[in-house]
This record gives structure tokens, sequence and C-alpha cells, in this order.
């Protein structure tokens, strides 16, 4: 009966425990080995094939984006200064060319209106 | 193949500084799209840009030093000049915001009704939450460099704790701002006190992220036994980032919130 006691007392002190015990490995050495690797590829590709991937991603998605940039930048331009009926341009370049002689055009019609408003600040010693 | 016959590190072509300019365009760009136009597709595709550009090339920088071994101690002097150039033109960041809060508030005008804080702004308490963050950044000064001297002393798992606290205590300080920004009676419309109240605990709030997001990259460095007792640079570079992120708080502490409140 006594050995049943204490083999009880020891189970009940037996820890439990569901946590992995298998430490962090040091993985270093193994990468060292991949990177040092003479295969010729630059830093940024030598990883593996998720490198790639990510690289041609990133790329697609900047070169998407400043496409669509000088997109708008041409179809916002000329809706801010209504060009597009106006001048009824084909392409892109000469829309640019317009846009900047009329915006300077305005810019100088502006300043030909404020000196009316504000003659004073414009005549002042 | 021939061995280079000096300690400096030519690099890899890379395509991410050309990458980070176009996202840097495709971020401004989106902003304004953002701002007149309503549409924020720009704007989102030049952040996740943004954000894997930097990704890959601070992946890229851990790559060329730990596993390739390209950190002589010659470069590692040229990052630290870097560093310590990067942060010195941050403290020019905040100078500026600081000149702005200063040249308002030494000499009111007539529209704030001659004083500071401005007529019918309610200040917040300094010594209410405002405290209590001061406290949280300075025990997080102490926690960062007891990490450091774990790293240094070789005690691995006091440093993780060390390090994980000093994160945590980042998390709890932009916890708490997120709160009073929520708190406050005024608004960054309501005069040059809102503006330069925002502004400049604002930028300072994403620094603290940018901070906190330098440490747990650090940290989980340090898990993989990427740093060495004498090697670590990389974490070095981040609590230095830290200290300076929490003396720009007691400037803002002292001069905004408890002499501005008077």
């Amino acid at each position: 009966m006594w050995r049943n006691l204490l083999s009880i007392r020891q189970v009940s002190r037996r820890t439990i425990s569901t946590a992995s015990r298998r430490p962090l490995e040091n993985r270093v050495p193994e990468k060292q080995k991949l990177f040092q690797e003479d295969n010729g590829l630059p830093v940024y590709l030598k990883g593996g094939i998720m490198d790639g991937l990510l690289y041609r991603f990133t790329m697609g998605l900047t070169v998407f984006g400043k496409a669509h940039i000088k997109h708008l930048r041409f179809s916002t331009l000329s809706n801010l200064l209504r060009l597009k009926n106006f001048f009824g341009t084909a392409s892109s370049m000469t829309d640019t060319v317009l846009c900047t002689r009329y915006s300077f055009r305005i810019h100088v019609k502006m300043l030909d209106k404020a000196k009316i408003t504000h003659k004073a600040y414009f005549e002042r010693e | 193949m021939a061995h280079q016959a000096h300690s400096y590190h030519m690099v890899d072509p890379s395509p991410w500084p050309i990458f980070g300019a176009a996202a840097a365009l495709l971020t401004t760009s989106g902003l304004i799209m953002w701002f007149h136009y309503n549409t924020s597709t720009l704007l989102m595709a030049g952040l996740l840009s943004m954000l894997l550009v930097m990704l890959q090339w601070w992946r890229d920088v851990i790559r060329e030093s730990t596993f390739q071994g390209h950190h002589t101690p010659t470069v590692q002097k040229g990052l630290r000049y870097g560093m310590i150039l990067f942060i010195t033109s941050e403290v020019f960041f905040f100078l500026g915001f600081f000149w702005a809060f200063f040249h308002s508030s030494l000499a009111p005008t007539p529209e704030l009704g001659g004083q500071w804080p401005p007529t019918g702004i309610n200040p917040l308490n300094p010594l209410d939450v405002p405290l209590l963050n001061t406290a949280i950044l300075l025990a997080s000064g102490v926690t960062v460099t007891w990490a450091h001297h774990s790293i240094t002393e070789g005690n691995r798992k006091q440093a993780i704790h060390a390090l994980t606290l000093t994160i945590a205590l980042g998390l709890y300080f932009t916890a708490l701002q997120a709160m009073e920004y929520h708190e406050t009676s005024f608004s960054i419309a309501d005069s040059i006190y809102g503006s330069t109240f925002f502004v400049a605990t604002g930028f300072h709030g994403l620094h603290v992220i940018i901070g906190s997001s330098f440490l747990t990259v650090c940290l989980l460095r340090l898990i993989k036994f990427h740093f060495t007792s004498n090697h670590h640079f990389g974490f070095e570079a981040a609590a230095w980032y830290w200290h300076f992120v929490d003396i720009v708080w007691l400037f803002l502490y002292m001069s905004m919130y408890w002499w501005g409140s008077c």
C-alpha cells in the first residue's frame, strides 16, 4: 500500500507540459553555405525561387504604376484645362506642349488681373 | 577568381534603388490622386511597392553581412557614420516643427486671444497620460540598454526578454498616444495650436512605430542567432534610433505638453 501511495506522489509531481522542448536551432551556417555558393547569382536572387517571384512582382507593380501615372497625367491635365475638345489632338506629346503654352498664357492673364485688383500692393514703394 | 585587395564592400548590382525611386513617385502621385480625385488605387500601389522594396533591400543587407561576411570593421565604420548622419538629419527635421511651435507660442497673435494656449483651447493635462508616456519611454531606454549588455555578455535568454520588453513598452506608448488623440477636445484644424501639436506629436508617433518595427526585426534576428557578442551593428543602430525617439519625446513633453499648457 505504501508503494502505491509513493508512486501516486511521484506521478503527481511529474511535470506536465505540452510545450515543444526542441530549442530553436542555429541555421546560420546553412544560410552562409547557400549565399556563398559560387553560382553567379546576385544577392537579390540567391535565396531561391521566391526571390525571383518577389522581384518580378515588385517590378510589375512599379512599372504598372508608372504607366498609370503617365496615362493620368495627360488625361488629368488636359481635362483641367479643357483642351481635349478645343484642340482635338491625337498625340499626347502635343497635348503636353499645348498644355504648357496654354497654362503659361493663363498665368500671365492671372498676373495682369492681380495687378488691377491689388493696385496698391503693386504700386507700393 | 581574383580576390579584392581592400576591406570595402563592392555590392552586387541591385534593382532596389531604382524601384524605390519609382515607389516614391507612385506614393506621392497617389497622395495627389487621393486628395483631389478621391481615388486611392495609385496610393495603395505606391505604399505596397515601398514596403516591398524596403523588405527586399534590407533582406539583402542581412544576406550580405550575416551570410556572406562582407561587413568588415571598415564597412561597419561606414555604416556607423551613415546611421549617425541619418539621425542628425532627423533631428533637423524635428527642429523645424519645434521652431514653428516656438514662433507661434512665444508671441501669440491677437487672433489667438494674445495668449498661449489660445482662447478656447483646453490642453491635455501634462501630469496625466503624457507623464505616463514619458515614464514608458524612459523605461524602454533602460530595457534596450539591458538588452545590449546581455548581447555583449552572450546571455541569449536575457537579451530576448529585454528586447521583447522594450518593444512591448513601445507598443504601449503607441496605444496610449492613440487613445489620447481620441480624447483631445481640439483637432489639427484648431488654430496654430492644433497644427503644431498634432504635426509634431504625429511625426514623433510615426517615428515610434518605425523604431518599434526596427527593434522587432532585431528581435527576430536575435532569436535566429544572427548576432554575435562583438558584432551586432543592426541592433546598435536600432538602439541609437530608439534613444533618439525618446529624447525627441522629452523635448516635446517639456515644451508642448508642459510649458505649452500653462
